[in-house]
């Protein structure tokens, strides 16, 4: 057991305040969330919640971003306090003031970012902030012994004495699920653990969710991915605007019923009806033959109103891809044509520019915005790099800033306040503008979605549509499968550098995945 | 086969403690070798002699104790600027205090030492309950404690015993008495980043502050007792500089440039200025390549101004150095 929680646990003489914790057990509840409120400010990010997690389930716990997940689960974990409600653990009532005081009580948390450290052992990264001793001085040999039977019980193979940095991104996401069981946990909670995971990866891990499921562990696991919720999960808790909506068994509810609850609405339209581009539109970006240190014999090309979508898992180029039509790095070899014209090279991020080219990048936040810069600064920063470095700066308040902002949906009337605090769906629309304000006909977009909401995603999906529409050629890079079928026009796969096929629009999302995972299995 | 594995654990583990030796341990050699022809050839007194190599270490001792409590600091990811000003206050402190009479040392060396603590215990609250940044705080509480001791000291504040300066110029079984206190200090330090908790949680928290944090480590407390033990031992280097000098000024500390060359010599030996990654050892390296290279310059009777920009070149190189090696790492 997780040994006592001392000052930090206030136990209640209350009916339920039994003091055998295993006879508690006998219901299966090991913790229970009662009526949790939450309030940021005006916000109120959660409205008499109750969530329970029980012996041997995984419960997932979706929503919208915004929806108050990470609130509850913060709550849960002890990270934030609520301003009303109560929490119990085995029937007793605790007041979590500190994660340490939640990790006593056995509940522990993977975050979506990995929270270790890259210099130090796998050894001590497991045994961080509970370091063993002996003789006052710390214990290296117990803690590599005890990491090691810890990763063995996790079937993993990993050696507690190697140093965080020389794991893949899979393993050090192992190392930090071995470091929050390590201790009798009785229920862990997984933030969206695939979302840095390529498909492979992600399977090892749903094996260990199940194999700790089988301990007995309750775990409380947050996705977007219905395949996830419904293969992995067995009971489902739905989040919106701070509320519970729904708490059902995974097995009496439909996927579209799950989907319609988070949203509000039907799955259907979701993605905008495929675009009419003929065979014989224009081409006005063709590759052959592009190849730089990671890319090899990329041929691909993109029509005039086009989306052209391209999958790959992690690892499969597919981000390479993206940053070299961008300049940076840029192909070394083979030539790339922009509007059927010249063969000027992609080699920096200016010359794409000057061959209208734009670019969304796959971090919006490290390379697509400048927080500190206001929504409108931020949209016009291409622009004003083209108009040149000591000319007199584009207006933020001229008329094509507005129409543009009115284009993608924004409200110009906020165009001076700070993009750091628009949601992450509204951020990318300025992300967007920034492109439509230089003029770019061809769009690259990597990852338009990623930490994007249901709805704002599907308010991006339109507006891509619309773009095509009016004349835009798109190049939609993404890792999101259900995304590329149902937005691409065309369909391109890569794997191991290249790309692969290329598949018609609609095609069998099954077909796709085996194609890009190859008939060899690449361990991370 | 069981044979071929412990070979290969044996070469793993021997590889993994030669990484651990600071890279420029073979600077420092290297530069003590270079040294033996040229003060053989144009040294001014004697020449190459144990005497010249005692003569950089005790050089060094001030330096290499301010610079231990800065790697504290430093590897929990923060900084003080304030130590040249504490070890100002602790050398006239104690000079103030003890007056020539030996009696007041046992009151003396307690008192000063436990103000420094305060003072680096200040430093880390200001940093962690106020949220001022540490360049700030740190150096803010340097000017308070600099114009204090300038007001109320125009000059040497009285003088300590004789048998106080024992600690700096007195010797056990033929070695200085600064030796000692040198590595006390060198290897206390090194046990507690090595084998306590506290250690470990430093780096942890200078590694990622965040990721300490949800471990259940209290960062804020582990980063108050780092700067407390770099105050602490700021006043302990006071203390040691006036057994030296025979006295406490206002200007020793500000004049010994303690507080920028003790975060050379950190990020020489190298530890990373982010935190989390570095040692005690390292440091002491940096400090006794200072040491080399101010005794040499001395003994070679070349213009002392032109040592620092020597210093300044070694500290640009083994700071590219170890970015350019650490970016191999990634790759």
């Amino acid at each position: 057991m997780a040994g006592g929680g001392e000052a930090e646990v206030n136990q209640t003489s209350g009916l339920n305040g039994s003091d055998n914790p295993a006879e508690c057990n006998a219901g299966g509840t090991i913790v229970q969330l009662n009526k949790i409120s939450k309030r940021y400010g005006p916000v109120m990010a959660l409205e008499n919640v109750d969530f329970s997690c029980r012996k041997g389930e995984v419960h997932a716990l979706v929503g919208e971003n915004g929806a108050g997940k990470s609130t509850l689960v913060k709550v849960l974990v002890g990270a934030v306090m609520a301003d009303a409600g109560e929490c119990t653990v085995n029937s007793r009532k605790v007041v979590f003031r500190h994660p340490a005081d939640a990790q006593k009580m056995g509940i522990a948390i993977v975050h979506q970012e990995l929270n270790l450290l890259p210099d130090r052992t796998v050894a001590e990264n497991i045994f961080m902030g509970r370091e063993l001793t002996r003789n006052g001085m710390l214990d290296r040999r117990g803690m590599s012994n005890k990491s090691k039977a810890v990763l063995e019980r996790l079937n993993l193979t990993i050696d507690p004495d190697t140093s965080l940095r020389d794991l893949s991104v899979a393993g050090q996401q192992m190392v930090e699920i071995a470091k929050a069981i390590a201790f009798d946990a009785q229920v862990l909670v997984l933030d969206e653990p695939t979302a840095t995971l390529a498909a492979d990866d992600s399977q090892t891990l749903f094996d260990l969710v199940r194999t700790l499921r089988e301990r007995g562990l309750a775990i409380v696991y947050i996705s977007h991915r219905m395949s996830e919720i419904f293969d992995l999960c067995d009971h489902v808790t739905v989040l919106k605007d701070g509320a519970s909506v729904l708490s059902k068994a995974t097995s009496e509810i439909s996927p579209e019923q799950l989907v319609k609850a988070m949203i509000g609405r039907d799955l259907e339209k979701y993605y905008p009806p495929y675009g009419q581009v003929s065979d014989d539109a224009p081409v006005v970006l063709r590759v052959a033959n592009g190849a730089n240190n990671v890319l090899h014999g990329i041929n691909m090309h993109l029509r005039k109103g086009e989306i052209a979508g391209v999958f790959g898992l992690k690892g499969s180029g597919r981000s390479e891809l993206a940053y070299a039509l961008w300049g940076s790095p840029g192909f070394t070899s083979g030539t790339v044509e922009t509007v059927g014209k010249l063969a000027l090279d992609l080699c920096t991020p200016r010359s794409a520019m000057a061959d209208a080219v734009g670019f969304v990048p796959e971090s919006r936040k490290d390379e697509g915005l400048a927080l500190s810069l206001s929504i409108a600064d931020n949209a016009m920063l291409p622009r004003r790099t083209l108009d040149g470095a000591m000319r007199h700066t584009s207006d933020a308040n001229s008329q094509d800033v507005l129409s543009v902002f009115k284009s993608v949906g924004l409200d110009p009337a906020d165009r001076n306040g700070e993009v750091a605090n628009l949601s992450g769906g509204n951020q990318q629309k300025v992300v967007l503008s920034k492109w439509l304000l230089t003029g770019a006909e061809i769009l690259v977009l990597a990852e338009p979605t990623r930490g994007v909401d249901v709805s704002a995603k599907a308010a991006i999906y339109t507006l891509l549509r619309q773009l095509a529409d009016k004349g835009k050629s798109i190049i939609l890079l993404s890792s999101e499968l259900p995304e590329i079928v149902g937005m691409s026009d065309r369909i391109y796969v890569m794997r191991g550098g290249t790309i692969t096929k290329e598949f018609a629009r609609g095609a069998d999302e099954a077909a796709i995945l085996m194609e890009a995972g190859g008939s060899t299995s690449a361990k991370g | 086969m069981q044979k071929v594995e412990h070979g290969t654990a044996m070469m793993m583990s021997l590889r993994k403690q030669w990484r651990d030796i600071p890279p420029v341990l073979w600077v420092l050699l290297v530069m003590a070798i270079a040294s033996y022809p040229l003060t053989e050839a144009f040294g001014r007194t004697g020449g190459f002699s144990l005497q010249f190599l005692a003569n950089v270490v005790e050089r060094s001792v001030t330096l290499a104790i301010v610079a231990v409590g800065q790697t504290f600091v430093i590897l929990v990811g923060s900084i003080d600027l304030s130590v040249a000003f504490v070890i100002s206050l602790a050398a006239v402190m104690a000079s103030y205090f003890m007056q020539g009479n030996a009696t007041m040392i046992l009151i003396a060396v307690p008192a000063v030492l436990l103000m420094g603590a305060g003072i680096g215990w200040i430093n880390g609250f200001l940093v962690t309950r106020g949220r001022v940044n540490p360049l700030i705080a740190t150096l803010g509480m340097g000017l308070i404690i600099q114009g204090i001791l300038s007001t109320s000291f125009q000059n040497f504040a009285g003088s300590v015993p004789q048998s106080y300066q024992i600690i700096a110029y007195g010797s056990l079984f033929g070695i200085p008495n600064s030796f000692f206190l040198l590595l006390a200090v060198a290897f206390g330090a090194a046990f507690v980043l090595r084998k306590t908790r506290f250690g470990a949680h430093i780096y942890a928290v200078g590694g990622n502050s965040e990721a300490a944090r949800l471990s259940g480590i209290n960062t804020d407390r582990i980063m108050r007792r780092a700067h407390l033990i770099a105050g602490l031992l700021a006043a302990l280097a006071g203390l040691f500089l006036t057994s030296r000098l025979g006295s406490g000024a206002p200007w020793v500390g500000p004049d010994g440039i303690y507080d920028l060359e003790s975060i050379a010599a950190v990020v020489i030996g190298g530890t990373i200025l982010a935190g989390g990654r570095g040692g005690v050892f390292g440091t002491i390296i940096g400090v006794l390549i200072f040491g080399l290279i101010d005794s040499l310059f001395n003994q070679l009777g070349i213009d002392p101004y032109l040592k620092q920009v020597l210093r300044g070149l070694i500290i640009i190189f083994a700071v590219a150095a170890y970015s350019m090696r650490s970016k191999d790492e990634v790759a």
